[in-house]
């Protein structure tokens, strides 16, 4: 077989992949896809709230150990 | 056992958090010498010059490291992979709590530190595992959980075991055996036999020069190191800028002292640390959206390719990026400390966007060699955190060091990115020497 045949992203690869996109299940409907989700809004809001404590904190200089 | 006999036996689930459960560990060890750094330095009478070369020294083994690993990852599957790095580290560290000096501990340590390359090997199980269209939430949830590791050991480890960190060590090695074993019982290479043979197929010397050679490859690594590269660049740099750059107005809040100062410059850093692993999942969900929506904004990047929107996605990353580095700058000749707290927290999040969205093109461009490819990439750009704090350090004014970053190497890279991403089919066969040059025709 020519090496080239199994080269990444070749004619047969890519339209494989097309008709999988195309017809496959849609896993954003999965009960798992929506957990993860749920679990990215969550470190979401962590980060905001580092966010807001860091800048309570670039403020007021208070709100932190060993501020005012 | 065959791939597709295990296979049946377990699911895409499972194996995502048998990565992410590695990778996290794996972070948890990578970092653990840094978090225990003040007792080391006491125990030892470490200089400040010893305690950098101790926290630069973790980083020292990536860029090889995570080339081999991503190879191995496809020669022989992730879950061995991954495995021998956690046995391998993990006796490290058992051994590194027995350390009788502080070189065999440094050179104990340097080797544990090698369990940051697992970063590699868990993308390329989670690519072999999930489709294209929840393939940006699956690596950016993967490498997201594993990032918080390092926060985490910051975090916890110092309140847990105080001033023990033989005992740390030691504990940490001995879940890392055992996370190691569950690894291998459990990790299945592939979601079928063909993908794994497919992968194992070409990870040769050869397919590697060939995936380091493509135009594409190197734009994506270039994107890295302006991503991840500056992420862990800044880890390191910010602490003392705020401390030197803003020192006046950290006065004025009432933060004096070296203690006290130390603290408020950590916790403004702490803001791009925290928002460019915590966002880094909502990249992926995005790239995974831009994809299923079609959105494709920019001009001479390719339109047609089955994930053309993601590259569209990480150009837009790029470019937040590049204006977050300049308005960094604007505040701090301003003077303006809230302001650059503020532009912080929005380049934590571009830079989020710009690590999330690299790897969320890499298993799809580079489908056979997802192991090769995320090695080179993930490797080299770790270059990107030893450089940047270099420059800035250079440059007379503080505060000028992020606008001659961005306008001198960024947006060249940006350019660079562009003129690889304009191919309408397959953009991975452009480099240099041709596709038959590099593999030959005969396997």
């Amino acid at each position: 077989m020519n090496r080239a045949d199994v080269t990444p992203g070749s004619k047969d690869r890519a339209e494989e992949h097309a008709l999988e996109n195309e017809f496959g299940s849609d896993p954003t409907k999965e009960f798992g896809y929506k957990r993860a989700v749920a679990a990215v809004y969550l470190e979401i809001v962590i980060a905001v709230a580092v966010t807001i404590f860091s800048l309570y904190m670039a403020l007021t200089g208070t709100g932190g150990f060993p501020g005012k | 056992m065959r791939v597709s006999t295990r296979a049946s036996r377990t699911n895409k689930t499972e194996q995502f958090i048998l990565a992410s459960m590695g990778f996290f560990w794996c972070f948890l060890m990578w970092f653990a010498s840094a978090a225990f750094s003040p007792s080391i330095a006491e125990d030892y009478g470490l200089s400040i010059a010893q305690l950098g070369i101790l926290a630069s020294s973790a980083i020292w083994l990536a860029p090889v490291g995570r080339i081999v690993a991503g190879w191995a990852a496809d020669r022989i599957g992730a879950p061995n992979t991954f495995a021998i790095i956690l046995v391998f580290t993990g006796l490290f560290s058992i051994g590194s709590a027995f350390a009788s000096s502080y070189n065999v501990l440094f050179i104990m340590r340097v080797v544990v530190a090698m369990a940051g390359v697992s970063f590699v090997v868990g993308i390329q199980h989670v690519a072999q595992w999930f489709e294209d269209k929840e393939i940006g939430l699956a690596e950016g949830l993967f490498a997201g959980t594993g990032n918080v590791g390092a926060g985490m050991g910051a975090l916890l480890l110092p309140r847990i075991y105080g001033t023990n960190y033989s005992d740390a060590f030691l504990h940490l090695g001995l879940v890392a055996l055992l996370i190691g074993a569950v690894y291998y019982w459990r990790g299945v290479a592939a979601k079928t036999e063909q993908i794994a043979r497919r992968a194992a197929a070409v990870a040769t010397p050869r397919d590697s020069l060939f995936v380091w050679t493509r135009y594409c490859a190197i734009a994506l690594m270039l994107a890295y190191a302006m991503a991840f590269g500056l992420e862990i660049g800044m880890n390191a740099w910010l602490p003392g800028y705020y401390a030197k750059g803003f020192s006046e107005e950290i006065k004025r809040l009432g933060f004096t002292g070296a203690v006290s100062v130390q603290v408020a410059a950590g916790t403004f850093a702490a803001v791009e640390s925290f928002n460019a692993s915590l966002w880094r999942p909502f990249s992926g969900y995005m790239s995974d959206i831009w994809q299923r929506k079609g959105w494709m904004p920019f001009p001479i990047i390719s339109k047609h390719l089955p994930y053309s929107p993601r590259i569209h996605w990480l150009a837009m990353a790029l470019v937040l990026i590049t204006i977050m580095m300049v308005l960094l700058t604007v505040a701090g000749l301003l003077g303006y400390l809230h302001m650059s707290v503020l532009v912080l927290a929005f380049f934590g999040i571009a830079i989020a966007f710009g690590t999330g969205g690299t790897f969320a093109i890499v298993p799809l461009m580079f489908r056979d060699r997802p192991g090769a490819a995320a090695g080179f990439i993930g490797g080299f750009s770790t270059g990107g955190g030893i450089i940047y704090p270099l420059v800035y350090g250079f440059l007379p004014n503080i505060h000028m060091g992020y606008a001659f970053v961005a306008l001198s190497m960024f947006i060249p890279i940006i350019l660079f990115y562009f003129w690889t991403m304009r191919y309408e089919r397959h953009p991975e066969e452009h480099g240099m020497g041709s596709k038959e040059h590099w593999l030959g025709t005969a396997a």
